[in-house]
Formats: structure tokens, C-alpha cells, sequence
């Protein structure tokens, strides 16, 4: 039903392409089911395939001669041999069918020369390519699997399959399928098929799938596209750390960083998972129930010491911002223009999204000079926001006095008004 | 005393005291039942002084442009001695003094004040009102505040509707297409130079007007005092009359220095222009009857309608021959009273309707 509709919209555009760009038999043929039995191929070229918009026609890739065969009522003479026509590639061949012109740094320049050319260059190097070409498995991923062959759209189209929000949808095609995946093995053991459930739950997931946000990562951010790979420790962070730069370059400068190396750890995934990457809450750090320390350090440890101290500081600074900001909405409450006190508090705040993102150098003295500032800045609004509500006091106050020496006033008018009036005579003669 | 009797002399003989003496200790102002209406004239001057006294002060911190007006109001509100006490009562009497001119004039409608030989006087005030609601709408704007911004701009293309010279108009309200920072200063222009300067004009034409005509005494109470059922009554102005103002002036000071003490004129938030509208917005509670209106009927239609109902109650007391001939004109107080009632019904729907 599909391809009938796409077909039925394409029809106007062949006749176009028909009487504007020349006969091309190719197209002609395919289109109409008097010659083919599936016309979707051709249909879905015409309906907006990149190749097509740049030029291309079909015997750019298969070969032959479009500008005969159709009227002469022989297809044989378009898919003449001779003209270069080759039967359609298999999997194994595709990727080096589609490198022909993408690894073509003079060829591609003509039509997109921002394209980078190196994508089978990277595909040999990845899980894909290593088993298409090394165990000649063509069930792994190739080109079209991802792009599509004849319909291929832009990434940057959002019906494509390799735009951003879509990537997720597109892996997990494979990777959630647990009969193909089975056999596939990492590391000696079994690739699990759950990555695509626990990234659709994940701070990532939800922010690409739900939210449509192209900055938060789908899985070629950190896997690779075309190179695709399992990362392993060391690239785990290197993969966070292309967005979470400040948090990994604390890390790496962290006493946690060398004793982790020759354990084996990975880096972030070891407290924040992969897949299933939770909004982290302050309490992960420290050594209450939920803080994820106490997976490594027991009671007796310094780091078990460090991470309660780093905890008490960053609540405490929470505890202050919170005061603060009860206070300043008190005063705002009472009528105090409270914009500059909530300006001021803002510096706290920040200062809390910064120590948040210092605790990964697991340094009490850095996390401690952070919070102190943030501490001492709500502090002061704390003490503005105290002082205006004096204010207030006093303002009620000088209300009241003023209140008693107008209704004074008041009185007296009006016992004046009595005794004036008392001697004034209301009546007016009228005159005759 | 000689001192006293010496410059009183001096500048008798240079503006002539003793006529103006004379004319204040003659002058007196009918008394009856509906004379509390009489001090409700007083009363809008009395708060357009506050206005003016108020206005200076906040003059000498206000910065009229995009970037510095919201935080120069801030200033005003949290470091200036007093400041926030100017600029709520600024603006607490603003309101009132638009309320009470509006009282002012229905009143004088309904008891058919504006009857020969009163009629410039009426159309001088209404265009007072005209002016007031002015003052107001580019005031609202000054302190740049996000939701004096939406109202501004709502406000403004209203100005398109206006045949022929519409977009012009709304060109020149806001010193170019859209409402920015060149509207601010623009608004302030209007607000503390152009219009003060016609409002002068016009209050002292109806205020010289006031003084030459008297006041106007009501039909009902015109007809009892003939027919014999009332004596006619008047209290001198200076200091009877005065001192009842006095009263009334005393009592509505104490009014706003209650409400700027306990409840301060919010700031808001600064003007952004890339922020979206939040739902409800709507302009000062004097425009939302007409704001309401616009939204049942073509926006075109009802600007012109406005249009043509400001210009008919203008010159409307110019048709009421019966009310000068001092009989009750129950055609004229059934206007009044749909008038009235339309912008009180209009405007209470504007608050509770739902927003679409």
C-alpha cells in the first residue's frame, strides 16, 4: 500500500524527469508493473533519494544505457553488458560497491565536499567490517541496512534513518533482536540484546527519543557510526567526556585515575552504568544507603572519610541556598523587590553546579572552596533578604504613625468643617 | 504686620489681590443631596498633583532605555530612601486618579452637568480622560517589564486598524516596527514631556471654565427649588468647600499610603523579547472593556466603533436640548447608564472570562 501511494506521487515527477532530463528507460521500465513486478524500487528513488536530487541516475551505480530499450520494447539494450551493466552487488560486496564514489575525495568534492571520505576506510575497521570481510558473516550491518539503498535521504532529514533521533531505532533493528544477535559474542560472552530498553530509559533516551534534543547522545556518539565498536575502558571516557569535558578532565586528574587503570574499572560507566545512565542526585556521592562509594570504600578507608566531607559540604550549601531562598521569598512576599537578592543567590547556585561537576577530582579541599563561596554568597542574601524584612517592620511601623496622624487630621478637619458651618447661613436669597 | 501690609500692598498693586480675594470669598458652590459629587473633581486634580510630585522624584533616578530602565526602577525600588514608597504611590494613585475621573464624568453626564453653558467644559474633561488613559498606557510601558512589553505591543497594533495612516501610526507609537528599546524612550517622551504639556492646556481651560460657570445643580434638584419643594442652598467655597476637599484629600492619601506600605507595586520581570507571552495577557484595567469588545467583534470594526462612540460622547451634550431647557431627559440618563454599565459588565468579563 505504501509503495502504491509513493508510486502514484511519483508519477508526476517521471513525466517531469521523463521530458526534462531525456528518456530514461530504467525508470520507465521500473515504474510500470507491465515490466516489473516490484515498482517500489524506482519509486522510492524518485521520491527525493539523495543520489537522485544531486543527478544521478540508476547507471551511475549498476551501469548500462537509460536512453535506450524502453521505446524499443527491449529492456535488454539499457542492461547491455557491454555499457558497463552488472548485476545488482550481494551484501558482501556493497560497502566497496558504495565506496567507489564515497571514497572518492576528487569525486565527492563535486557534489558535497564537506562529506567526509573515509567512511569504508572506517567500516573495515569496525565489529561490522571486521566480520563481513574477515568471517564473510553478511549478516552484520552494511551500508544499505542503515541507509537505505535506493530511498536514501540525508542524515540530516528526519525521515532518514541515520538522523539523530532515529539512530536509536535503526540499531536496535539488530541489536535487540535476540534470535539474529545470537552467537554474536563480545569479549567471550554473549552480546546482550537489552541496550536499546535501557537507553529508552536513560537520561540520554529520553532527552533524543522523547524530547527530540539532537545534543544529547544516540548510540553512534559513543559507539562510532561507520567505525562502530564496543568502546573499550579506555574510550568509555573519552566518549562521555566529548560532552562531559570539565567532568572528565577532573577525573583524570583524580587519585582515582591511576589505582582504577590497573584495576581494570572503567571510568565513568563504573559509578554511572552505560546504557541505563540515571540523572545522578546528590545522593550517589557520600555514604548514606543510595551513595554508590560505599561500593568501594568501607568505614575504615580515607576515601570513605573524604566522601562523607565532600557530602556534608555540598549539602550544606544546599541547606544555605534553601534558607536563603525561603527568606528572600518571604521578604518578596511582604512587597521587597527581591530581583537583586535572587540575582546574587543565582552565584550560589551555580556554585552548586559547579562543585557537582568538581567532585569528579574526589578533592575535599577544591570541593570545599567551592562550597564555602556558595555558602558565603547565601549567606549575605540571606542577610539582605533578613533586612529587608526589617524594613518591612519598620515600614509598617512608619504606616501606623502615619495612619494615626492622617486620621488625626482627618478628625480635625471635620470638626472644623462642623463648627464653620455651624455659623454659615446655607440659604440663598433668591434674587427678585 | 507692617512688613505683611507693605508686601501685600506691593503685589496688589502688581496682580491685583484684592479682585482675586474678593472672587474666593464670593464664590460658593451649591449644596444639596448629590453635592458629594462635587468633590470628586477636586479629587482627580488633587491626585493629578500627586502624579506630578511623584513623577519629578522618580524623574531624578529614571533611565529611559532598554537596558537601564528595569534595573534604574530597581534601583528606585530597593536602594532609593523612600523610593518604593514614590513609585507605589506613583502608581496606586495613577489608577486611582483614572477611576476617579472616570467617576467624575459619569456623574457629571448623569446629572446632565454638561448642560448649557457647560458644554466645553464637558469636552474638555472627557478629552482629560482621554489624555489620563494616555498617561497610563505610556507609563505602564517605562519601568520594561515583560508584561508592560506584551501589553505595549498588544496595545500598540491596534494602531494598523486605523484607515489609511495605520501603519504609520504604529510606526511612529513605537519609533519603528516593533516594540523596542526606541519605544521605551519614545513612551517616555510622550509621557513626562508631550503630554503634560497638553494636559496643561486642557485642565486649565476646564478648570477656568469650572471657575467662570459654577457648579451645575441637577435637574431634579433645579425643578424642586422652582416648584417651591427646596430651598436653594450653597456653601461658601473658601473655607467651607475646602475644607470638605481637605477631608476627602486626607482620607485618600492615608488610602495609598496603606496600600503602597503593605502591598508595594510589583516590578516583574525584565522585558525579554525572545521570551514567549504567558497566556491571560491583558492591558490596564481601563482598556480591557474595549480589549474585551475586540475580541467578539472584527478588530477593524471595533477600533472604528470606538472611534465613532468617542467622537459622538464628545459632542453628545450638544443634543440634549431638553436637559437645557430644564426638563428630565430620561433618553440621555438611559445612555449614561448603558455606557456605564457596558464598561463595568465589559471590563468584569475581561477578569473572569476564561482566556482563549
Amino acid at each position: 500500500m505504501r509503495y502504491l501511494i509513493i508510486t502514484i506521487l511519483t508519477i508526476p515527477t517521471i513525466f517531469y524527469d521523463s521530458a526534462v532530463a531525456g528518456q530514461s528507460s530504467c525508470i520507465n521500465c521500473h515504474i510500470s508493473s507491465e515490466w516489473v513486478s516490484d515498482t517500489s524500487i524506482a519509486a522510492t528513488f524518485m521520491a527525493g533519494d539523495i543520489h537522485r536530487n544531486m543527478g544521478l541516475g540508476c547507471e551511475d551505480c549498476h551501469g548500462g544505457d537509460p536512453g535506450i530499450g524502453f521505446e524499443e520494447g527491449d529492456p535488454e539494450l539499457a542492461m547491455n553488458p557491454a555499457k558497463g551493466y552488472g548485476n545488482p552487488p550481494d551484501r558482501l560486496s556493497i560497502p566497496e560497491f558504495c565506496g567507489k564514489c564515497h571514497s572518492d575525495v576528487e569525486y565527492m568534492k563535486k557534489y558535497n565536499p564537506r562529506l567526509s571520505t573515509d567512511q569504508l576506510k572506517l567500516y573495515k575497521t569496525s565489529v561490522h567490517g571486521k566480520s563481513l570481510y574477515n568471517r564473510k558473516d553478511t549478516k552484520v550491518a552494511i551500508c544499505t541496512d542503515c541507509h537505505g539503498a535506493h530511498g536514501i535521504l540525508p542524515s540530516s532529514d528526519s525521515r532518514s534513518r541515520v538522523f539523530h533521533a532515529k539512530i536509536p531505532e535503526t540499531c536496535k533493528k539488530c541489536h535487540s533482536d535476540e534470535g539474529y544477535m545470537r552467537g554474536y559474542k563480545y569479549e567471550g560472552k554473549q552480546i546482550p540484546v537489552d541496550q536499546y530498553s535501557e537507553y529508552k530509559e536513560s537520561v540520554h533516551g529520553i532527552l533524543v527519543l522523547e524530547k527530540g534534543d539532537n545534543s544529547a547522545p544516540a548510540c553512534n556518539d559513543c559507539h562510532g557510526n561507520h567505525g562502530a565498536t564496543p568502546p573499550n575502558l579506555a574510550s568509555v571516557s573519552a566518549a562521555c567526556g566529548e560532552c562531559h569535558a570539565n567532568n572528565r578532565d577532573f577525573f583524570n586528574g583524580s587519585p582515582h585515575k591511576t589505582p582504577w587503570k590497573e584495576m581494570d574499572l572503567p571510568e565513568c560507566e563504573q559509578c554511572h552504568g552505560n546504557h541505563y545512565i540515571q540523572a545522578v542526585t546528590d545522593d550517589l556521592l557520600g555514604v548514606s544507603e543510595d551513595a554508590i562509594c560505599l561500593d568501594c570504600h568501607d568505614e575504615t578507608s580515607a576515601g570513605y572519610k573524604t566522601a562523607m566531607a565532600m557530602s556534608m559540604s555540598i549539602d550544606s550549601l544546599k541547606f544555605s541556598i534553601e534558607a536563603a531562598q525561603a527568606v528572600v521569598e518571604e521578604a518578596e512576599l511582604k512587597g521587597v523587590e527581591g530581583g537583586q537578592a535572587r540575582f546574587d543567590l543565582g552565584s550560589a547556585k551555580d556554585d552548586l553546579i559547579r562543585v557537582r561537576s568538581v567532585i569528579h577530582t574526589f578533592d575535599l579541599e577544591q570541593v570545599s572552596d567551592i562550597t564555602r563561596a556558595g555558602i558565603k554568597t547565601a549567606g549575605e542574601v540571606q542577610l539582605m533578604a533578613e533586612a529587608a524584612l526589617s524594613d518591612i517592620l519598620i515600614r509598617q511601623i512608619g504606616l501606623a504613625i502615619s495612619l494615626v496622624v492622617i486620621v488625626f487630621i482627618a478628625i480635625m478637619i471635620r470638626l472644623k468643617i462642623k463648627k464653620i458651618d455651624s455659623v454659615t447661613n446655607f440659604e440663598v436669597q433668591e434674587k427678585k | 504686620m507692617e512688613t505683611g501690609s507693605r508686601l501685600y500692598e506691593w503685589f496688589n498693586s502688581r496682580v491685583d489681590l484684592e479682585n482675586i480675594l474678593k472672587f474666593m470669598k464670593k464664590k460658593t458652590v451649591p449644596y444639596h443631596r448629590h453635592s458629594l459629587w462635587y468633590y470628586i473633581g477636586g479629587m482627580c486634580l488633587y491626585l493629578f498633583i500627586i502624579q506630578v510630585i511623584t513623577g519629578i522624584l522618580l524623574l531624578l533616578y529614571y533611565k529611559p532605555t532598554a537596558e537601564a530602565a528595569f534595573e534604574s526602577v530597581q534601583y528606585i525600588m530597593t536602594e532609593v530612601p523612600f523610593g518604593w514608597l514614590i513609585r507605589s504611590i506613583h502608581s496606586y494613585a495613577a489608577n486611582l486618579f483614572i477611576g476617579f475621573v472616570f467617576i467624575h464624568m459619569f456623574s457629571v453626564f448623569l446629572m446632565k452637568g454638561y448642560r448649557k453653558p457647560r458644554e466645553l467644559t464637558w469636552v474638555s474633561g472627557v478629552f482629560l480622560l482621554f489624555l489620563a488613559m494616555a498617561f497610563g498606557f505610556s507609563g505602564y510601558l517605562l519601568p520594561w517589564n515583560q508584561l508592560a512589553y506584551l501589553a505595549t505591543n498588544v496595545g500598540t497594533n491596534f494602531a494598523v486598524m486605523v484607515p489609511f495612516i495605520g501603519q504609520w501610526l504604529l510606526e511612529f507609537l513605537r519609533g519603528g516596527p516593533e516594540v523596542t528599546g526606541a519605544t521605551l524612550t519614545r513612551f517616555f517622551g510622550f509621557h513626562v514631556a508631550v503630554l503634560p504639556g497638553i494636559c496643561t492646556v486642557f485642565l486649565a481651560g476646564h478648570l477656568i471654565l469650572v471657575q467662570r460657570h459654577g457648579m451645575s445643580v441637577p435637574v431634579s434638584i433645579e425643578k424642586e427649588i422652582r416648584s417651591g419643594k427646596a430651598k436653594r442652598l450653597e456653601i461658601p467655597f473658601f473655607p467651607n468647600f475646602l475644607y470638605r476637599d481637605a477631608l476627602g484629600w486626607t482620607l485618600a492619601l492615608g488610602l495609598i499610603i496603606l496600600l503602597s506600605t503593605l502591598f508595594p507595586w510589583e516590578l516583574g520581570e525584565k522585558a525579554d523579547i525572545l521570551k514567549p507571552a504567558p497566556p491571560h495577557v491583558r492591558p490596564e484595567w481601563f482598556f480591557v472593556f474595549m480589549y474585551q469588545t475586540l475580541k467578539y467583534v472584527p478588530k477593524a470594526l471595533g477600533v472604528f466603533g470606538f472611534a465613532v462612540a468617542a467622537m459622538v460622547w464628545i459632542i453628545l451634550p450638544f443634543f440634549d436640548t431638553k436637559s437645557n431647557r430644564g426638563e428630565y431627559n430620561r433618553l440621555f440618563t438611559i445612555i449614561g447608564v448603558a455606557a456605564l454599565l457596558y464598561v463595568i459588565v465589559f471590563t468584569v468579563i475581561g477578569y473572569v472570562a476564561p482566556g482563549e
